[in-house]
């Protein structure tokens, strides 16, 4: 199945909705920007955001004011950042980190590439055996910190496993965490600081957004940031209705490129981002 | 702290419009746009946000408000009986049925369902029920295990039923529950989307087995616009009774809770507000409006300090603050009443105005080194602070085990103190409007 096909699957009712909108657009002819203003907070874009991009589209007089304001957006999205071999995931709780890194473990797999997963939750009741159940589904080695233990020291024991020596990736979980809790972000910024002294750059820090987020994200990429400076984000979730918008006011203000995004529960269901993609299904032309 | 953006945000439009004589119709527009910027930030849903707006402007127009001595006002007024209107009106618990009650938790993966189904058992246990939780989550891996772990640590009964499907389990575990002592029992499910048919098939089936008192959906407070959309995918299937909203300890604006309402006329009935399983209170609609527009949630102050507070103690105080002989002594002694009240941070933040303050950083350290501090005082010296020369402040660190600098501090900090109460009006303090003892 296609990307587009896979995150518009199912899609139907925003589609509709969506569809109505336009139609209104094309048929009076009219730039109707208040229109699209209304599309780009339906999806979470937050006022802020979609007002400088509709302004942005209205400066230029387009002739095709969608393919003006998809241009628009995908200029804002189209953002790199370096990969790196040891990769932490870190979000929000429930936010489909766990998930996201067995999905994010299946893919490399089966690139052939030689991974070795560390596990830091040692809070949320069974987080050990749900990471546990992700190895042994993807067959990849593990080291798991003890429930109750100290992330920091776990995350240390990890990177210096000889298990950890010989790979070309490592995967990190975190406990979920809210950003409004200072000495949890405190005890991320340490995982961070031991793992830079194990493995000196080749660390990188994914947050895992969930789609359906508000506006609330964009103080939570403020103080992740200031604990951990994300260099990519993983929209999960998006087989729902939710669109994940937030994450290209997100892009607009910390320039931190989406690296993947989270299309259901199944191994598969991780697909690499690619901006014209997310954007053609937030605004399919066939509707 | 609950909704502060909203609030802080809306204060400040409202401070605008506060204390002016008149308004003319442009005044109102700026305003009114300024509130649905300030809700559309919030997280509020868009088409929500547009009939709010539409009704607030309607009122606006009216004699209502042209008439009003106070135009300003009124209009705040009118704001927040909307909000509330929103909300709903009434605080709501959870409704049983006769003999066993059964519940079951639904909503989205990963917006909290398991946590907060051994918040409610902790809850209802607390109350002398005998609550039972059974998870019937067969998808995502170790979510039965999570259930069993979690409830096992606040002390709730878990059973785990045999079986491979949520339906088998259901089946086998209601069985199980119909012989035993337990009157209430949650069924905490696998997180679904509300487009995926087949899982929502299931919860259906689910529903007419299990018979539930209520069918709670629990929604991440951060939810930005598609709040509505999985309010009313599940709703559409006769899947909610009330809501429960989780996370609000994460700072959100929390629109998701004006939306679902909105919506689906569905109540609201608890907030998570943290990981531990004691952190859930029942939602009230009223505070929470007044909140949003930095009123304070005052109701809930006075309901925890009524509790906390020695009535008498405090008519006494209230005594001495209108003769004005406020000592140390009582200085420690309110202090010690507002730490059985709660946290500062909870305490300033539920007081008018308190949002604005923001996120203050006060240390509870520093509060039990002042009490240290005033415990090592002299009856003398706590009556009447002006004795107090550098050896008695040398010998009162020595005691307390602080510095004299540290010691200095809370003299001046008293000294200010009273100096405002002196200038406190006395009709307020009459009408029993405490003021707030420290610098905040
Ligand atoms: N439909 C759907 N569900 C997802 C996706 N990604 C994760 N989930 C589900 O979301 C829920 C939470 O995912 P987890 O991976 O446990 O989230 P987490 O961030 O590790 O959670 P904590 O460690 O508890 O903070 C689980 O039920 C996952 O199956 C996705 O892309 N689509
Ligand atoms: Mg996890």
């Amino acid at each position: 199945m296609s990307i587009i096909a896979k995150i518009s699957k199912g899609l139907s009712k925003t589609r509709e909705k969506m569809a109505q909108a336009f139609q209104t657009v094309f048929e009076s002819g009219a730039r109707d920007y208040e229109l699209l203003e209304e599309l780009l907070l339906l999806a979470d874009v937050g006022p802020a955001v979609a007002g400088e991009i509709i302004s942005r589209v209205k400066e230029k007089k387009p002739k095709d004011i969608i393919t003006a304001l998809k241009d628009e957006v995908v200029q804002i999205l189209s953002l790199e950042s370096a990969d790196k071999p040891v990769k932490i995931f870190v979000g929000i709780n429930g936010s489909g980190k766990t998930t996201s890194l067995g999905k994010l473990c299946h893919r490399y797999v089966s690139e052939g590439k030689a991974l070795f997963v560390i596990g830091t939750d040692t809070f949320r009741a069974a987080a050990d055996m749900q990471l546990e159940e992700w190895c042994l589904r993807t067959g990849v080695p593990y080291y798991i910190g003890k429930p109750g233990s100290d992330p920091a020291a776990a995350i240390f024991d990890g990177l210096n496993s000889t298990a950890a020596k010989n790979v070309n990736i490592i995967l990190c979980d975190t406990a979920g965490r809210l950003h409004s809790n200072k000495n949890l972000m405190e005890e991320l910024n340490k995982i961070l600081r031991v793992s830079n002294k194990v493995r000196p750059d080749q660390v990188e820090v994914l947050l895992v957004l969930d789609a359906a987020i508000g506006q609330n994200a964009m103080e939570q990429m403020d103080i992740f940031q200031q604990a951990v400076q994300p260099s990519g984000i993983i929209l999960t979730k998006l087989d729902g209705t939710a669109r994940g918008g937030v994450a290209i006011a997100l892009a607009a203000k910390y320039h931190i490129p989406i690296k993947y995004i989270g299309v259901g529960e199944g191994l598969e269901d991780l697909l690499p981002f690619s901006p014209q993609d997310y954007v053609d299904s937030l605004f399919p032309e066939d509707m | 702290m609950v909704l502060s953006g909203l609030s802080q945000r809306l204060q400040g439009i409202i401070g605008k419009l506060r204390g002016r004589g008149h308004l003319s119709e442009a005044d109102i527009k700026d305003a009114l746009k300024e509130i649905k910027l300030a809700l559309l930030e919030a997280d509020v849903n868009y088409k929500v946000v547009k009939d709010f707006v539409a009704t607030l402007q309607q009122r606006c127009q009216g004699s209502e408000i042209m008439n009003s001595l106070t135009p300003g006002q009124q209009v705040i007024k009118i704001v927040r009986d909307e909000l509330t209107n929103l909300l709903g009106k009434d605080a709501d618990t959870l409704s049983f049925s006769k003999g066993q009650s059964t519940f079951m938790l639904v909503g989205l993966q990963g917006s909290g369902k398991t946590t907060t189904t051994v918040k409610l058992a902790r809850m209802l246990k607390t109350k002398g029920k005998k609550p039972l939780v059974i998870s019937l989550d067969t998808y995502r891996p170790a979510a039965i295990d999570q259930l069993a772990i979690a409830a096992e640590a606040a002390g709730i009964p878990c059973y785990r039923p045999p079986g491979t499907t949520p339906v088998e389990l259901a089946k086998k575990a209601l069985a199980w529950a119909e012989d035993s002592e337990h009157d209430i029992v949650f069924f905490d499910t696998a997180g679904r989307m509300h487009l995926d048919d087949a899982l929502m098939e299931e919860l259906q089936k689910l529903k007419e087995l299990i018979k539930p008192a209520e069918i709670i959906l629990v929604l991440d407070a951060m939810t930005g616009q598609d709040a509505v959309n999985i309010a009313e995918g599940f709703a559409d299937r006769g899947l909610v009774d009330s809501f429960i909203l989780t996370k609000l300890d994460s700072d959100t604006r929390g629109g998701a809770a004006l939306s679902v309402r909105a919506v689906t006329g569905k109540p609201i009935k608890y907030i998570g507000l943290g990981e531990k399983t004691e952190e859930l209170e029942q939602f009230h609609p009223d505070r929470m409006a007044s909140q949003i527009l930095g009123m304070g949630d005052v109701l809930t102050l006075i309901e925890k300090a009524e509790a906390a507070f020695d009535l008498e103690q405090a008519a006494k105080l209230q005594e001495k603050l209108r003769k004005q002989q406020f000592s140390l002594q009582d200085f420690r002694e309110q202090m010690q009443q507002f730490k059985n009240i709660g946290s500062m941070e909870q305490i300033v933040s539920m007081l008018p105005g308190g949002a604005k303050l923001g996120k203050i950083q006060y240390d509870e350290r520093e509060i039990a080194r002042i009490d240290a501090i005033i415990a090592s005082m002299t009856t003398a010296e706590k009556l009447s602070p002006s004795i107090i020369d550098g050896s008695r402040r040398k010998r009162i660190a020595e005691g307390s085990g602080t510095s004299v600098q540290q010691v200095n501090k809370l003299l001046k900090q008293f000294a200010a103190t009273q100096k405002m109460m002196k200038q406190l009006d006395p009709k307020a303090v009459k009408k029993g409007r405490l003021p707030f003892p420290f610098k905040i």
